[in-house]
């Protein structure tokens, strides 16, 4: 009974919804389609909305064109609708804290309660005392490696060829370890020796060991790039010969002794210590660049594990750093080189692509020349797209078409295929059925 | 493009609400509706690629046979860039009539639909003419029962319903009433009505509900207090006005 009331007054209400809008009828003026557009996408103002829906309830035939707009989904995703003035009587929401609050209230549930607190903060608390053991075991780890290293300068493998690397990068490191160690210590040598002698007699040893230096340094550039070849080929077993034979080259010139040495001899050993020098940024270079040398130099000197401050590396630096200068200048040159070669390409392109430009440029400028539609190629003849299937002698006698006209409309379906060239201003002169029709334009009004 | 802005709407508003009309409006769009109206052929071709297969799914969608909306979507394609011959904008093209006010997809669909609309009206008058050619009204009078004392009870009872739901309805706001309408009117689903509203379709079918019940309050309110019916004779009136509408319907199948 109650079920048929409800139906019984949704007929009466549907009924007189449906008098109250018959009997408005419809509206003289229809907003146009811009307002049912801006209506639908939201768009526009409040009161726009406002005003839009006080005519929709007076208009049947809004009425029924923004129900079928419904009804098709023309109303995408992105678009912002009509928004709910008036929200239905929602369920109130229950929170978070109002969910607790009526679990807690159970009594049963409350020492499963006191359990789940209490495990989740002893877990917590577990969890960070294990984190800072973890932490405090690691950097008792590291502490005593830094003590083991501090006791044994060089290791000892490293020395007696016992410790092999298995990496590649370890034992090039080791090595390159070796060779600035050996290197540092020649070239304390010079410094030693030198405090004996003459001032002109120092500047003179420079100037020639600065010559003897750059000499190398042509030579040595060479022979690291073959070198470079020939590591890539074999690196391990090269690195190793190379670290070996750099080392005895060096235990021999530390052998020497190190006072009473001649101007001569003094510039002799700075062009070795620059031999020596470049030999070991041939090892170095295995890092491929000199500013990591430079850095392998400080890092890797015996002052790591000697304990002494890094400071005392300096004099290592130097070489090195004349080194990666000219290596830097001629960089710096070749990556001139190929910019400017680069820019020029670029110019060249650019120029190049300007012509063509220049000379498409009126092909872009000028209209569509052709339209393929239905099948058919339209090309523009003045102020005329005609069918290229009609041929030359065929065009004397078309049928014309106005548009709009009832002709057009009786053909309009037959010419429905074509329609991106009847779209265009311009007159169409096209085949149909076996005739030919020339479909006329009115001209249009200037506004 | 002046004479394309919809200015009077805004003219009697404050310069505030011009700029936020003016910001609304969708330039790049209108640009472009406006270059193809001027007949500009790379907008006309940049529409083309941009809306045709728009045009072509809206049509499939208002009309739902892929003939006619091929036809439709075609006629479309042509009529929007060529000058109309008659109406207010004679001599303009249907594009250029495109103001910017909303999406230029969303004003061709909607211009579709309004083609689509009256494709079916003029194809249902045809039908209903030939249909008044083949079966005439009868003029048989069916009416003996209704002129009763039963049905002057009932048409009584309709009337007070109704003006209780007049009321009633008065008192809702203007989107509740258009929610009402495209519900039980224009048939629109749930799910379309909360698209449109940008709401889940169980908040549309609980707002529906309290309006019914609001609708029912007042409507029972006002039988007791301005036609002074009691409680218990309220069903029995509402009743009597379901009746004689379906008394009413049936007159209106046997004529």
């Amino acid at each position: 009974m109650n079920q048929n009331r409800k139906d019984s007054f949704e007929l009466l209400l549907r009924r007189h919804l449906s008098s109250e809008v018959l009997s408005k009828g419809t509206s003289n003026q229809c907003p146009d389609e811009n307002r049912m557009t801006a209506y639908l996408e939201g768009t526009q103002a409040e009161r726009f909305n406002s005003d839009f829906e006080k005519h929709l309830l007076k208009c049947v035939r809004c009425q029924t064109e923004l129900a079928l707009l419904l009804k098709s989904g023309a109303i995408s995703e992105e678009t912002n609708p009509a928004k709910l003035a008036t929200a239905p009587e929602a369920k109130p929401r229950r929170s978070l804290a109002s969910f607790w609050s009526n679990w807690l209230k159970i009594p049963a549930l409350r020492p499963a309660f006191v359990i789940l607190i209490v495990s989740l903060v002893s877990g917590v608390i577990g969890y960070r005392l294990i984190q800072e053991q973890q932490r405090s075991a690691r950097s008792e780890q590291v502490a005593q490696s830094m003590q083991k290293d501090n006791a044994s300068p060089v290791p000892p493998g490293l020395n007696s060829g016992g410790l092999q690397p298995s990496s590649a990068s370890s034992r090039r490191e080791a090595s390159s370890r070796e060779e600035t160690s050996d290197l540092k210590q020649n070239l304390k040598g010079p410094i030693i020796r030198n405090q004996g002698t003459s001032e002109s007699e120092r500047k003179d040893a420079s100037a020639r060991s600065a010559l003897e230096k750059s000499k190398a340094e042509r030579t040595d550039r060479d022979a690291n790039e073959a070198r470079d070849e020939r590591y890539a080929a074999e690196p391990v077993a090269d690195a190793l010969s190379e670290s070996e034979g750099a080392k005895s080259l060096n235990q021999a010139r530390t052998s020497a002794p190190p006072q009473a040495a001649s101007p001569r001899e003094d510039s002799e050993t700075v062009s070795k210590e620059s031999a020596v020098s470049q030999e070991g940024r041939q090892q170095q270079d295995l890092g491929n660049t000199t500013a990591r040398s430079a850095e392998n130099v400080r890092s890797t000197s015996g002052e790591r594990f000697s304990g002494k401050p890094q400071r005392a590396a300096v004099p290592a630096a130097p070489a090195a750093v004349a080194l990666s200068k000219t290596d830097r200048e001629r960089t710096a040159q070749q990556k001139e080189q190929t910019e400017a070669s680069s820019t020029q390409a670029k110019s060249e392109k650019k120029h190049s692509l300007e012509d063509d430009r220049r000379e498409t440029s009126g092909l872009a400028a000028a209209p569509l020349q052709r339209i393929e539609a239905g099948g058919k190629l339209f090309e523009l003849r003045g102020d005329l797209w005609r069918d290229s299937s009609i041929g030359e002698s065929e065009q004397t006698s078309p049928v014309i078409v106005r548009y709009p006209s009832p002709e057009f409309e009786s053909l309009r379906k037959d010419l429905a295929p074509y329609q991106p060239a009847l779209s265009r201003p311009e007159d169409v002169l096209m085949k149909l059925n076996d005739r030919i029709y020339r479909i006329k334009k009115i001209q249009k009004t200037p506004n | 493009m002046r004479k394309q802005l919809p200015i009077e709407s805004a003219s009697a508003s404050s310069v505030m609400d011009v700029q936020d009309f003016l910001e609304s409006l969708r330039w790049q769009e209108l640009f472009l509706a406006t270059a193809c109206a001027a007949g500009d052929q790379a907008a006309w071709e940049t529409f083309q690629t941009q809306y045709q297969s728009a045009i072509r799914k809206t049509a499939l969608r208002a009309l739902g046979n892929t003939a006619d909306a091929q036809e439709l979507a075609d006629t479309l394609l042509t009529d929007l860039f060529l000058p109309s011959t008659s109406g207010s904008s004679k001599g303009e093209n249907k594009i250029g009539q495109y103001h910017g006010m909303g999406s230029l997809e969303g004003w061709i669909k909607v211009v579709i639909h309004r083609l689509a609309i009256d494709r079916f009206r003029i194809q249902q008058k045809n039908v209903s003419l030939e249909d008044l050619a083949v079966e005439p009204a009868s003029t048989e009078p069916a009416r003996q029962t209704i002129h009763s004392i039963e049905h002057f009870e009932m048409q009584r009872a309709l009337e007070m319903v109704s003006s209780s739901l007049a009321t009633a309805l008065a008192q809702l706001s203007t989107q509740e009433k258009l929610i009402l309408n495209l519900y039980y009117l224009q048939n629109v689903n749930l799910k379309d009505i909360g698209k449109w509203l940008k709401v889940h379709e169980s908040t549309v079918s609980r707002l529906l509900e309290r309006l019914k019940t609001q609708l029912r309050k007042t409507v029972n309110k006002r039988l007791q207090d301005e036609f002074k019916i009691k409680k218990v004779e309220i069903r029995h009136v509402i009743e009597l006005a379901h009746s004689h509408l379906e008394i009413d319907l049936k007159s209106i199948l046997s004529d």
